[in-house]
């Protein structure tokens, strides 16, 4: 005869595949048919689109583009809902690829924008796009102090002198504006000696944890941020750049309700079985 | 009929991950291998690529300094040589001695002083009588979460409930990134499966145009 087991073990033992399941169900289901869970536009979302629709005509804007292909989903709609606010103001945009997959995400991310088609910009003109090279700190002040002494020519192998955006632009002196994925590394690169303003986006568990400290609407050295594909929701809710966000956000806010359900039956469990019944 | 291979190869291949969920099998583990085979094949390719176009060629055109960081370069893989292996700590040396001398210029004033400064101000420049709270309960939880680091004193009496008041403050900072590791996760398995309900079931089983 096996042992009695209380209620409450059991309940503690369920087969955890049990909880995969429901998990996957309840995220499949929004994304098959939108459930239209509720959203809100936290208030580092509301600045980081205000701070974006102020910029004034001939800004300079450097994007640090860190999306590779693994954690797309969680970034993607940061990255076009930004491009998209950028791409609806005058502003110079110069994006640096900072993964070793990131020129072929890059590539397809334009592609999806079409700024050409729908935004009338030119290629060279109003948007550049650094090749990728890895940037350890020592590079990394090089560039930010001769752009030209790391990169001698754009994704493309055009010249950088040879290309109308870059005339003017020597060092992050004439930068204006930062779109990095590190706050931290960005005040110390960027804003501290040259006093380059940031805006933050990247993968929530990346850059969530890690901006609060940096973060000041008026003061900064962050002005705003943006992280991961719950926040990118709410950057398309706020800007009116529908994509991927607000169905991921669906997906996952009834997910989490699943992953929520049985933290409370864990806790239920524990509890059941210290308090009420034991074997 | 390319799109429907290629949409039947993403579909196989997240299927054979996933089943890695109900146990260990032949599938998930020919999925893993393939994917650590072709990034591992498309990073060499980059970053040879990269040093080619970077180093080699400027060196070819007469830019003989180039020799320097390629050489440094070419010392690394003398680890694989128990004899030689010792001569690529000079590479590793200057590399970390660059980063370490280069990051120090900046890191003070933003990781440090910038940070103290920042944790005085809290308290004083929230706009509302909520924003000025939580930043007086900020600045109580940053300096009772240093005192668990304290290992000179006992932890009894006032001081005792203070490291407990501490950790408190430290467990919900660990609870916040685990969180977020989480929903990151929860990101990628929701971008698993919007692509095999939009590229595969709804556009290539039932033929549903994307939205």
């Amino acid at each position: 005869m096996g042992e009695q087991r209380s209620i409450w073990y059991k309940l503690g033992n369920l087969d955890y595949r049990i909880i995969y399941l429901l998990v996957a169900l309840m995220t499949a289901w929004p994304l098959w048919s939108p459930v239209g869970t509720p959203m809100t536009v936290g208030e580092n979302v509301k600045q980081y689109a205000e701070h974006i629709r102020d910029m004034e005509p001939d800004t300079v804007v450097l994007c640090a583009f860190a999306g590779y292909m693994t954690m797309l989903p969680d970034i993607e709609p940061i990255y076009l809902a930004t491009w998209k606010m950028l791409f609806e103001q005058d502003v110079k945009i110069m994006v640096r690829v900072t993964d070793v997959d990131g020129p072929v995400v890059i590539r397809q991310e334009f592609e999806k924008i079409k700024p050409e088609e729908n935004f009338g910009k030119v290629y060279g003109v109003d948007y550049m796009i650094f090749p990728y090279v890895l940037m350890p700190s020592a590079t990394e002040i090089a560039f930010t102090d001769n752009i030209r002494s790391v990169y001698t020519t754009d994704y493309y192998g055009t010249p950088l002198d040879d290309l109308p955006i870059m005339e003017g632009i020597e060092s992050m002196h004439d930068v204006d504006w930062y779109f990095t994925s590190g706050a931290d590394w960005g005040n110390q690169r960027y804003t501290i000696p040259y006093g380059v303003k940031l805006l933050c986006w990247g993968t929530g568990t990346g850059l969530l944890p890690f901006v609060p400290p940096f973060y000041d609407p008026v003061r900064g050295p962050c002005y705003g941020y943006v992280g991961g594909a719950s926040q990118g929701g709410e950057l398309e809710l706020e800007s009116g750049f529908f994509g991927n966000g607000v169905k991921y956000n669906d997906a996952k806010n009834l997910a989490i309700l699943g992953l929520f359900a049985f933290v409370l039956v864990g806790n239920i469990s524990y509890f059941g079985d210290k308090y009420l019944g034991g074997n | 009929m390319a799109d429907a291979i290629f949409a039947g190869i993403q579909v196989a291949m997240v299927l054979a991950v996933w089943s890695y969920l109900y146990r260990e099998n032949i599938f998930s583990k020919v999925a893993s291998s393939i994917v650590i085979s072709i990034s591992t094949v498309h990073f060499f390719l980059v970053y040879v690529q990269r040093t080619y176009d970077n180093a080699v060629i400027p060196l070819l055109n007469g830019r003989i300094s180039y020799i320097i960081p390629l050489t440094l370069g070419l010392l690394m893989y003398t680890r694989l040589s128990k004899k030689y292996a010792w001569l690529s700590s000079y590479a590793y040396s200057l590399q970390l001695g660059l980063g370490t001398g280069s990051t120090l210029t900046t890191v003070v004033a933003s990781s440090i002083t910038g940070r103290i400064a920042m944790l005085i101000n809290e308290p004083f420049k929230g706009a509302t009588m909520f924003d000025k709270l939580s930043g007086v309960i900020l600045f109580i939880g940053a300096l009772l979460s240093m005192t668990y680091w304290l290992f000179t004193r006992e932890a009894t009496g006032i001081y005792g409930y203070g490291v407990k008041i501490g950790r408190l403050f430290l467990m919900a900072s660990i609870g916040m990134l685990y969180a977020e590791d989480v929903l990151w996760s929860q990101s990628l398995f929701v971008g698993a499966w919007e692509m095999i309900i939009d590229n595969f079931i709804k556009a290539i089983i039932l033929g549903i145009p994307p939205a």
